[in-house]
């Protein structure tokens, strides 16, 4: 980061409540300018895609540039909290804008509530790494699935959900073993990074317990022998 | 004092009360080794500043949140534009099955063909309604929609040669993503004072 003019962070959320805030990233603590992410991990259902939402965040002297609407914290006349759509006539509603590309507008229906109460029901204050530990079964399951013969991690950095496996024969008929168990195994990588050769995404998060992980990493182990012997 | 007042709720930073929180859902204690990988340089070094409530001041807050919204289950909601058109209860319900809401975006086609299924058939049922050959689904959202509308209109006329039409008409009193539809594909917007 030393040097950079502009910092862009893109982060997980739930990440968050172990890492250093982007904010404070770099040996200087001055930080990532912007940060953004996809809302999903805090609690919208994977519905095939979408609809999702996403999160833009920077430091306030960028807040008049962001697009799309902003939500206003104030109080009415009789003290109270309230809150209001910000700049919204000067900037997305109004068609004065002339070679502006901008082109976001609407907040997505998905996130709405659910995302908030994922966050406060599940990651209060200092339980917030606590509640962290399901998505950081890693510590667990990473051990127990390399462990398995056959497989290998492609990368010796540390990781926060998810992460890449390697085989020595196509990821395919590995795939097809684990879903006649019923499980679907991961993410084939070859078409999307065939330099990574025979590799697999998995990924591991608060939705997965203990005895689902087990299962899968029982359930891969046969699969790899299974597709080894056949 | 001011929770219970009618038209109004506390934000919930406000319910905050150090060491409350949903503690059933919590690991006792976090084993060393869940973190144990991460470098101790890039661990947060002061637990972030959220509220600390119990899961029914959490619910309780979001339900009276909710009632505080004009919404169509409480009131008349003559509006139909953007996000606020009407889903009947019934589509809603299906559209919430776990079966929907659980599939992984790039599960193999194979484990997704009830969706696909849907997907197909809505099609389908928008070509006769629309007379037309062809229906994408891709646009994800109404902007997205008039903007991959613009595009086709736009690659249909350079398609055939005509470079010449390279205006777009949007009324003044158009949503902010019309006029943000016609810069996007490069088209002047006739009649503007610039």
């Amino acid at each position: 980061m030393r040097g950079a003019f502009f910092v862009i962070a893109v982060v997980n959320p739930t990440s968050l409540a172990l890492l250093r805030p982007p904010g404070e990233w770099g040996s200087n603590g001055k930080g990532a300018d912007i940060v953004v992410g996809d809302g999903q991990p805090l609690g919208v259902p994977l519905s095939s895609g979408g609809p999702y939402f996403g999160f833009m965040t920077t430091r306030m002297e960028y807040v008049r540039q962001m697009p799309g609407r902003i939500v206003g914290r104030t109080l009415d006349l009789a003290g109270r909290d309230g809150f209001t759509p910000d700049f919204t006539g000067s900037r997305a509603a109004h068609p004065a804008r002339q070679g502006d590309l901008q082109h976001l507008y609407q907040p997505g229906p998905a996130g709405d509530g659910g995302h908030d109460l994922h966050v406060v029901d599940g990651a209060c204050g200092p339980g917030a790494d606590r509640c962290c530990f399901p998505t950081r079964a890693p510590g667990t399951w990473w051990a127990a699935l390399t462990a398995v013969k056959g497989v290998r991690r492609a990368f010796a950095a540390p990781f926060f959900h998810e992460a890449v496996v390697q085989f020595d024969r196509p990821v395919g008929p590995i795939l097809t073993a684990l879903a006649s168990q019923g499980i679907l195994g991961g993410l084939d990588l070859a078409e999307l990074y065939p330099e990574l050769g025979y590799a697999l995404l998995v990924c591991a998060t608060e939705t997965k317990t203990q005895s689902d992980i087990n299962s899968y990493v029982t359930a891969l182990g046969e699969a790899v022998q299974a597709v080894r012997a056949a | 004092m001011r929770t219970h007042e009618k038209n109004h709720e506390k934000v919930i930073f406000e319910y905050s009360h150090p060491g409350r929180g949903a503690m059933d859902q919590w690991p006792r204690e976090l084993p060393a080794s869940a973190t144990s990988d991460l470098p101790q340089q890039l661990r947060r070094t002061r637990p972030p500043a959220l509220p600390e409530v119990s899961e029914l001041e959490t619910v309780r807050h979001f339900t009276r949140l909710s009632h505080l919204n004009f919404s169509i289950d409480t009131h008349f909601y003559p509006l139909g534009s953007c996000t606020m058109k009407y889903n009947p209860k019934a589509c809603n319900q299906y559209a919430m099955l776990p079966e929907f809401l659980g599939r992984h975006p790039l599960a193999p086609e194979s484990h997704g063909q009830g969706f696909l299924a849907c997907m197909y058939e809505l099609q389908e049922m928008l070509k006769e309604v629309t007379g037309m050959q062809g229906v994408a689904l891709s646009p994800m959202a109404g902007a997205h929609g008039e903007f991959a509308g613009v595009a086709m209109i736009r690659a249909y006329h350079r398609a055939r040669g005509d470079l010449a039409r390279n205006e777009i008409i949007v009324p003044e009193a158009a949503h902010g993503t019309n006029p943000g539809d016609g810069d996007n594909v490069r088209l002047r917007r006739a009649g503007d004072p610039r």
